[in-house]
This record gives C-alpha cells, sequence and structure tokens, in this order.
C-alpha cells in the first residue's frame, strides 16, 4: 500500500515539473507524456482506493486512515492539475508567448533531450562523461522506452534512444544538446 | 483554530502584467506543495498555517489574473490565447488548493496513518532540514554561487532564521550559520547538502 502512494506522489511530482515544461517549449511530446502518467495515477487511485477500503473493513478504528484518504485524494488532485497545464499544449492553442517569459523566470529551467544515434556518449557513463561538471546540468530523470528511471548513479550507461530530463541553465542545455546530436524536438 | 478562509479584502485593481502575476502563481503553487508535504512530515504547525495563509494570497492572485485578462481581449485570436493562460491560472490554484488540504491534516490535528510515513520515505523527492554550521563553507555565500541546484539537485524552500521563515529565497539570498535550510532533492543530494551544511564537505 505504501508503494503505490509513493508511486503516486512521485509520478504527481513528475507530471507538474513536465507540464510547466510542456509549455515552455510549446512541446507536445512532453505534454503526451503527462497524459501517459496520468492515466498511471489514475490507475494507482483506484488501486488505492480499494485498498483503503479493505483495510477500513478489518480495524476496530478506521479513523486513521483518513489521513492516507487525504493524501491519496491530494495528489491525484495535483496529477489532474498538471495535465490541464499539459493540455493546454496537446490542444495547439499557441501557448502564449508570455508562458515562454513566465517559465524562463523562474530559475529551474528543465531540458529535455533524446540521445540520437552517432551521439558520442551512447555507451559511456555519467562518470565518463563527466555530464555535470561540463554542463552543469543535473539529470534527474531518464526515460527509456516506458520506464522511467529517478536520479540515475554516476555508472549509468547512456543508450542510444535514451531521453535524458535535466535541470539547469540555458547555455548548459544547449552543450547537452550536442553531446546528444539530436535537434530540440518541437 | 478556525480555519481563516476565503475572507474576500476590498479590491483595488492597478494594472499588473500577466506575465509577474502568472510566474508567482506557479512559483506560490510549487512553494506550497512542498511546504504541505513538509508540514505533515515534521508534524508542524506553524508551516501548515503558512500553507493556509498562501493559499488566501494565490485566491488574490486568480481573482488579479481573470480581471487582467478580461480586459487584455480585443479579438478572438486574443481570446483564445488568454483562455490558455485562465487555465494555467485555475490548474495552478488546483495545485494550491490540493496543498490546502494537505497542510489541514496536520491543522485539524489528525492522527497520521503510519502508511504515510512509510511512502514519504521511499518516494524519489524528499524534504529534510539542515543547520547551517560556523565552519560550512555555505556560511556567507549567496544561494547563486552555492549553485546547489544545478550541482547536487538540491533546492532550498525555505530559511528558518531565528524566528523568521523565508520562502522561496532569491538567488541573492546570503546564508548565515545558524540557519537552517529547508530542501527538497534526492536522498542522494540530500546527503551531500547534509555534509556541506556541517562543514565536512567543503567542495562540491
Amino acid at each position: 500500500m505504501a508503494d503505490i502512494l509513493t508511486q503516486m506522489k512521485n509520478n504527481s511530482e513528475l507530471m507538474v515539473a513536465l507540464s510547466y515544461t510542456a509549455l515552455l517549449y510549446n512541446n507536445k511530446y512532453i505534454a503526451e507524456e503527462v497524459m501517459e502518467l496520468e492515466e498511471i495515477v489514475d490507475k494507482l487511485n483506484y488501486e488505492m482506493g480499494k485498498k483503503i477500503l479493505q483495510k477500513a473493513s478489518n480495524v476496530s478504528n478506521p479513523e486513521a486512515l483518513l489521513s492516507l484518504i487525504h493524501i491519496t485524494e491530494a495528489t491525484e488532485a495535483i496529477a489532474d492539475a498538471a495535465s490541464e497545464i499539459a493540455d493546454i499544449v496537446t490542444r495547439g492553442i499557441d501557448a502564449h508567448p508570455i508562458f515562454k517569459e513566465a517559465m524562463k523566470e523562474t530559475d529551474q529551467i528543465i531540458a529535455r533531450v533524446k540521445i540520437c544515434s552517432d551521439s558520442i556518449i551512447i555507451d559511456k557513463t555519467f562518470q565518463e562523461i563527466k555530464l555535470q561538471s561540463k554542463t552543469g546540468i543535473y539529470i534527474f530523470l531518464i526515460k527509456r522506452d516506458k520506464d522511467y528511471i529517478y536520479s540515475p548513479k554516476k555508472n549509468f550507461t547512456v543508450n542510444e534512444g535514451d531521453i535524458l530530463y535535466g535541470i539547469g541553465m540555458e547555455s548548459g542545455i544547449e552543450k547537452l544538446h550536442e553531446l546528444a546530436n539530436c535537434k530540440l524536438q518541437t | 483554530m478556525a480555519k481563516r478562509r476565503k475572507v474576500s479584502k476590498p479590491f483595488k485593481y492597478n494594472p499588473v502584467s500577466v506575465k509577474d502575476l502568472l510566474v508567482e502563481m506557479k512559483d506560490i503553487s510549487e512553494l506550497m506543495v512542498d511546504l504541505a508535504y513538509s508540514s505533515i512530515l515534521f508534524k508542524n504547525k506553524e508551516i501548515a498555517e503558512d500553507v493556509t495563509e498562501l493559499e488566501s494570497r494565490m485566491d488574490e492572485l486568480n481573482y488579479r489574473i481573470r480581471i487582467t485578462a478580461m480586459l487584455a481581449a480585443r479579438s478572438v485570436e486574443d481570446a483564445e490565447r488568454i483562455s490558455a493562460v485562465l487555465q494555467f491560472a485555475s490548474a495552478s490554484e488546483k495545485i494550491s488548493n490540493a496543498a490546502g488540504d494537505l497542510s489541514n491534516i496536520i491543522l485539524r490535528d489528525m492522527k497520521i496513518h503510519p502508511i504515510v510515513y512509510e511512502a514519504f520515505e521511499d518516494a524519489e523527492e524528499q524534504i529534510e532540514k539542515y543547520e547551517v554550521s560556523p565552519k560550512s563553507k555555505l556560511s556567507r555565500m549567496t544561494l547563486k554561487k552555492a549553485g546547489l541546484g544545478s550541482k547536487i539537485g538540491t533546492y532550498i524552500i525555505a530559511v528558518k532564521r531565528k524566528d523568521s521563515i523565508k520562502y522561496n529565497p532569491s538567488k541573492g539570498f546570503v546564508i548565515k550559520d545558524g540557519d537552517i535550510l529547508i530542501a527538497r532533492g534526492s536522498n542522494t543530494g540530500l546527503e551531500i547538502l547534509k555534509s556541506i551544511c556541517s562543514g565536512i564537505k567543503t567542495k562540491w
């Protein structure tokens, strides 16, 4: 049960970060990822509801479960709100240039970089590339096929097709794109 | 304490840029979620009350953005774009309401189920607080120079100094020894921050 709630919390927070990024770059791929995650969170929410009800029938004082209900609901609400933000992008409204300006003013610029063929960092570990010190970008997530890998370690080996998510400054993000050998997807 | 909310203050319209309103709404809603989780984690009512206060600030911002948006539409195209701004504003208000619900758990003295703590412990994003030792290199350093976000992936969401708490400190904020940093990040990053705060780690 705790693992379901952990996943809900992880996903809802990731969705918020990704939805802002989708808005900043007016990027449909990222917006679609938010929508995929939303489906996952919906399923988890359902599972969690079932588990709470089962537990409630077995305990004499179900009041203790109230906190669980509230927290589950709140993470679900946050996930919903994130998909509403992503929806602005999927709907194809030419995102108001104001979003771009607004997102740039917050300190955390998030980069999404796909590793394309012939990139010089394929089959290398983070430690070998010295990604952190070269670009100043902190990679917090990697998407490999359908899987999400959080906080990759130093010995993580980069594959072709991996999608890296990092936080840092604009200049470092350009450098990261060069290393990945991929143009920004728009 | 009774919940103080939705007390509408007299509102005077003065033009603010929509961009500034959006930035503030985004920052406050994110901060509120972090604070709400920390109020539960540290069982701290002060933080939970601050979340409630920020919630009313969000209400006001939402009101302002709606008025500004309505005044700005001159054509169908304008209206389409502005609808996007309003959708964003309503989504960040939803996030802030969810944060308010989280902190209410603490304000209402609800008993917190152990599964909640078990779940939070395994979560990717963690929140911790550390005191800055006089030996720490962080002492007298600005947040910009410390570069904790891009170097170790931890973010300072609040700084507690004596009796006051500074939320969302800016890049120019100067850290002092004795400050208590409330930080968000992965376990690995927070472990590094811990040793930076205590002065064991001097380079990062």
